[in-house]
């Protein structure tokens, strides 16, 4: 979620290349910059260099269960290109606004059209959008209606999304469960804080939360019920309502 | 008699017709002037009768060059008027859209005398590069309507003369080269704007007509103006059905004539008109459409071109660059230039991302000889054996080698680790000395000369590999001269050992050699080791163990987390080793010893005592870089997406066809700035208010306008003073970007001093520029 590795479909990982994502301000005058990607030795220490050079000096926030915040604080924009440019580390400007800019919308997020479950099957359950959690259903309701439904074959889970009642295509399941409750009102964003809380079921495919925790750096809260990201400014709020189809409470 | 009178009357009949063309045009020139010195009155209806003349729209209009404007009134049929948007649809105060760099519509007397003076003079001065270049940067300075771009500016920024000045140059009315996929914006769009909805002449490029009172606009054609067709062209690869406002609305095109324009539809009352797709003009004259022209008039793509107009993909598919517009000689051909400034050496570099450039490899001969290994194969029937040497592949070593032996055989790498097993049938007594090979390109391998050779099992390998030492309780297999065997008997009955039972030699095994098979010792030797038998004595059981450290995989470290090394129990008298050289034990238990973390192949041996090899692999950001990856899925319909479509995500960074991405908020007009050169404009989605360009190198500066105020435009300040692009003569379309903010005096955001340094040395720059080119 912080962008440190990419995990392809098939479960295969790769740490992405180091990157110096600026992130948008927010109450505060400095301009700041977390490392994502590889941090080797020798990336920590040109890094260490340049910002003594550039002025943008760099510090380490231990997280707790996840690598540490890696975050060069700047007092302008030239300092932090003159970092990234010593340091020979790429500069990704506003990165939470580029990497929504590069997602598609939930409505055209990839999947892989199928042929709908037929046979035996253990479990089916169909997101609900009432209750915005898994509700226990049946092959026969999954055939017949439209919703986002996770069926239990033999050995492993699909997780189907029907547009209609006749179309059906594996989905990534957060990207289904958004889809399944387009337009509804459950995100609520605090205008003092920044802070844009979803229901916990409905945690944004990797892009998508990648990009609102880059607006901090930090993880998200997870609370019993709610995930919360801190620090999300009001047009990367729009945008996450505009590519989600989700609503404001 | 009859001929001569025919001859008088086909004569007379021409001198009546030029005499009244002659004297048509006098008129028109007379109402032009007429209106120019300030009669007022309503913009003329549109000229779409057979003969009648344009009129002059009042106030604010200046013809600087009207004695050079063609008049063809057969071709009124051509005339392209473009409906100007509705008072009440323009942004404010009636103005145009800020894409458009009209005067207002309502631009007094008094202004535009003050405008016509001024004009003239800044005229004079005026040259190329700095014509208005596109929408919502037009040079005006503000005339009585604050903030509105007048006439005044744009005359500033078009000089007639200069495409004569400075052939080959590009023309006064150079806009902005597109990026990839970006949408074009021509200045020539902003002239016809700007000439209410008079189709501007290529004399009253820039020339805003203004508009009286109430008047639609650019609805009015100028007296005087030869009317010629604004021809708008989409670019290569917007889409040619349908553009898109500032605000993502989606405006069909008109088609008229078989070219394509982009119009407002329906707009709401407070947005501004829709900018207009097209391709930039490879000819800055704004030429003028005949009928016949119209009538065979080709598809927008092949406008320019001349191929045949392709249907343009969705933003699937871009152009390394835009072409590039530059002045043909003639002003008949067509110079495409494909700006490619960056591009290969961008392109290069993404495979090896954020990393400084890789040191030089080292030669063959500066590097240390790597580790022989043997093999020994026993065949499980005939209990016979044969031996082979491993060869050892260490970091830097090639996926092939061709061995300086007899044959010259190549060698294929196995793994990683280590080359195919090399046959050595007759090469020699190769267990008796030391051994050495090498390969014809200089890679070296060495085994020490030892009198006997202890094998082992070794579950990453076949059959039983030779090992420093025997360890208790294992089984091992021992390789020694004949003449050694008693000696070999006594060394398995002091430590233990069951009697060791001789295996037979294969045919190719060398001789005088004898293979003992079930050597296991279980103790340490209680005998005087003989000299050289040392190996066969199992020590005080001693363990090697690699500890903590950032294991990439088994027995390979990433450089700088090393493996902690410990030998249990403590070795005493043993002669521990790193790589050959003496280790010592550190506070914290561990044995280090001269570059023991050093990247490469390592063997930590004890003597007498076991072996244990491990690899540090080296930093990346030292040597190769990391690869960028991009597991993420296109979206299946990549159209709203636009020109995002193309992005790839790896990690945090985005990248697209052309280099860095760059992502803003949705303005009617957003335009990135290279630090010493390139501009691209960016393309909106039409699914979301945020619009994305990819550059060659890092922006400097966005330009951000909201309209044509002065106030409702922004230069932002990104802080990047290194571009990568040495392209020895500047952008032009990033001169006139530059120059247009500037004359406009758009404020400076974001910025510090390194960003007010920056944006003068553009604005300098950009006034080198004109000068030499004058």
């Amino acid at each position: 979620m912080l962008g440190h590795v990419e995990v392809s479909a098939a479960q295969t990982w790769q740490v992405a290349p180091p990157v110096l994502a600026v992130l948008p301000q927010h109450g505060h005058a400095e301009w700041q910059a977390v490392l994502c990607g590889a941090r080797t030795q020798g990336v920590l220490q040109s890094l260490q260099a340049a910002g003594s050079e550039a002025g943008a000096p760099i510090s380490r926030v231990p997280i707790d269960g996840a690598p540490d915040l890696v975050r060069a604080d700047a007092p302008s924009q030239s300092a932090l290109a003159k970092l990234a440019e010593t340091a020979g580390v790429p500069l990704q400007h506003n990165a939470a606004l580029t990497l929504l800019a590069c997602t598609p919308t939930i409505a055209d997020w990839p999947r892989t059209p199928c042929a709908m479950v037929r046979g035996r099957v253990d479990t089916v359950l169909r997101f609900s959008r009432s209750k915005v959690t898994w509700v226990e259903s049946s092959l026969e309701e999954a055939s017949q209606n439209a919703g986002f439904y996770r069926i239990r074959r033999d050995w492993d889970w699909v997780y189907i999304l029907k547009s209609t009642a006749s179309a059906s295509a594996y989905i990534d399941v957060r990207a289904g469960r958004i889809a399944a409750l387009s337009k509804r009102r459950v995100v609520s964003w605090d205008q003092g804080s920044w802070t844009l809380s979803l229901p916990g079921q409905l945690l944004p495919p990797t892009l998508i939360a990648r990009s609102l925790a880059l607006c901090t750096g930090a993880l998200p809260n997870f609370t019993d019920r709610e995930v919360q990201f801190a620090g999300v400014p009001p047009l990367i709020l729009q945008l996450t309502l505009a590519i989600t189809g989700l609503r404001r409470r | 008699m009859t001929d001569f009178l025919l001859l008088a009357a086909a004569v007379g009949v021409v001198l009546a017709i030029a005499y009244i063309a002659v004297r048509r045009r006098g008129r028109a020139t007379a109402k032009r002037r007429t209106r120019i010195s300030g009669d007022g009155g309503e913009a003329p209806p549109v000229s779409g009768d057979g003969g009648r003349s344009p009129t002059i729209p009042p106030s604010g209009t200046h013809r600087a060059s009207a004695d050079r404007q063609k008049h063809d009134e057969s071709a009124s049929d051509a005339w392209r008027v473009r409906r100007s948007p509705e008072p009440e649809d323009l942004g404010e105060k009636g103005t145009t859209s800020p894409l458009h760099s009209s005067a207002r519509p309502d631009l007094e007397s008094a202004s535009c005398e003050r405008q016509l003076t001024s004009g003239r003079a800044e005229l004079a001065a005026s040259s190329s590069g700095t014509a208005s270049s596109g929408p919502g940067i037009a040079t005006t300075k503000p005339t009585n309507h604050a903030g509105d771009l007048g006439a005044e500016e744009l005359r500033e920024a078009v000089d007639p003369e200069e495409p004569n000045r400075v052939p080959g140059a590009a023309a006064p009315n150079l806009h902005p080269v597109p990026g990839p996929g970006t949408a074009p914006q021509s200045v020539e769009t902003m002239d016809r704007h700007v000439e209410s909805g008079g189709t501007p002449s290529p004399r009253t490029r820039g020339r805003p007509t203004g508009h009286p009172p109430g008047s639609q606009g650019a609805t009015s054609i100028s007296e005087g103006d030869p009317p010629s067709v604004m021809e708008v062209h989409a670019p290569p690869n917007a889409p040619t059905d349908v553009t898109t406002d500032g605000h993502g609305s989606e405006v069909s095109p008109r088609k008229t004539g078989g070219r394509r324009r982009a119009a407002r539809t329906s707009a709401g009352p407070l947005s501004p008109p829709i900018p207009p797709t097209f391709e930039p003009e490879s000819d800055r004259r704004i030429r003028r459409v005949t009928p016949a022209e119209a009538a065979d008039a080709p598809g927008p793509n092949q406008a320019r071109t001349g191929t045949p107009a392709a249907p343009d993909p969705p933003h699937t598919e871009l152009p390394a660059t835009a072409p590039l517009p530059s002045r043909p000689p003639g002003g008949q051909s067509r110079v495409s230039y494909q700006d490619r400034r960056g591009t290969k050496r961008f392109r290069e570099s993404v495979g090896k991302l954020a990393s400084p450039p890789p040191a030089t490899p080292k030669s063959p001969v500066d590097r240390a000889p790597a580790e022989a290994r043997l093999r020994l194969s026993v065949h499980p029937l005939r209990r016979t054996a044969e031996i082979s040497v491993m060869l050892s592949r260490p970091d830097g070593f090639p996926d092939r080698v061709e061995l300086a032996i007899a044959g010259r055989p190549i060698i294929e790498a196995y793994d990683d680790t280590r080359y195919d097993d090399v046959d050595l049938r007759g090469v020699g007594t190769f267990l008796d000395d030391e051994f050495r090979l090498q390969s014809t390109e200089g890679f070296r391998w060495v085994r020490r000369a030892r009198p006997v050779h202890v094998f082992t099992s070794d579950p990453a390998e076949t059959g039983l590999v030779s090992t420093g030492a025997v360890r208790t309780g294992v089984q091992h297999t021992i390789v020694c001269r004949t003449t050694d065997v008693p000696l070999v008997r006594q060394m398995a009955e002091a430590t233990g050992s069951p009697k060791p039972v001789e295996l037979s030699r294969g045919d190719h095994f060398p001789s005088g050699w004898t293979l003992l098979s079930g050597y296991v010792p279980s103790r340490s030797s209680t005998m005087p080791i003989p000299d050289g038998l040392t190996p066969l004595d199992p020590g005080s059981d001693l363990t090697i163990s690699l500890e903590a450290g950032l294991s990439i995989r088994p027995r390979v470290y990433a450089e700088g987390q090393p493996p902690r090394i410990l030998i249990h129990p403590d070795p005493g008298r043993a002669a521990v080793t790193i790589g050959g050289q003496p280790a010592t034990e550190t506070s914290d238990g561990g044995w280090e010893a001269a570059g023991w973390d050093a990247p490469g192949h390592h063997l930590v041996d004890i003597v007498p005592g076991p072996t244990v090899s491990y690899q540090i692999l080296p930093d990346p950001w030292r040597t190769r870089g990391w690869s960028s990856c991009s597991f993420h899925e296109p979206p299946p319909n990549p159209k709203p997406m636009g020109l995002a479509a193309q992005a790839q995500i790896c990690g945090a960074l985005v990248l697209g066809p052309e280099g860095h991405a760059l992502a803003w908020e949705k303005h009617p007009l957003l335009i990135a700035l290279g630090f010493r050169g390139v501009a691209r404009a960016l393309r909106p989605r039409t699914d979301m208010p945020v619009s994305i360009v990819f550059m060659p190198e890092p922006p400097a500066f966005v330009l951000a306008a909201r309209g044509n105020r002065r106030k409702q435009g922004h230069v932002y300040w990104l802080g990047h003073t290194r571009p990568r692009t040495n392209a020895s003569s500047p952008d032009l379309d990033w001169c006139r970007i530059v120059r247009l903010a500037s004359v406009r005096r758009l404020s400076l955001e974001n910025s510090d001093a390194e960003g007010m340094r920056a944006w003068e040395a553009a604005r300098s720059k950009v006034r080198r520029f004109r000068r030499n080119h004058r």
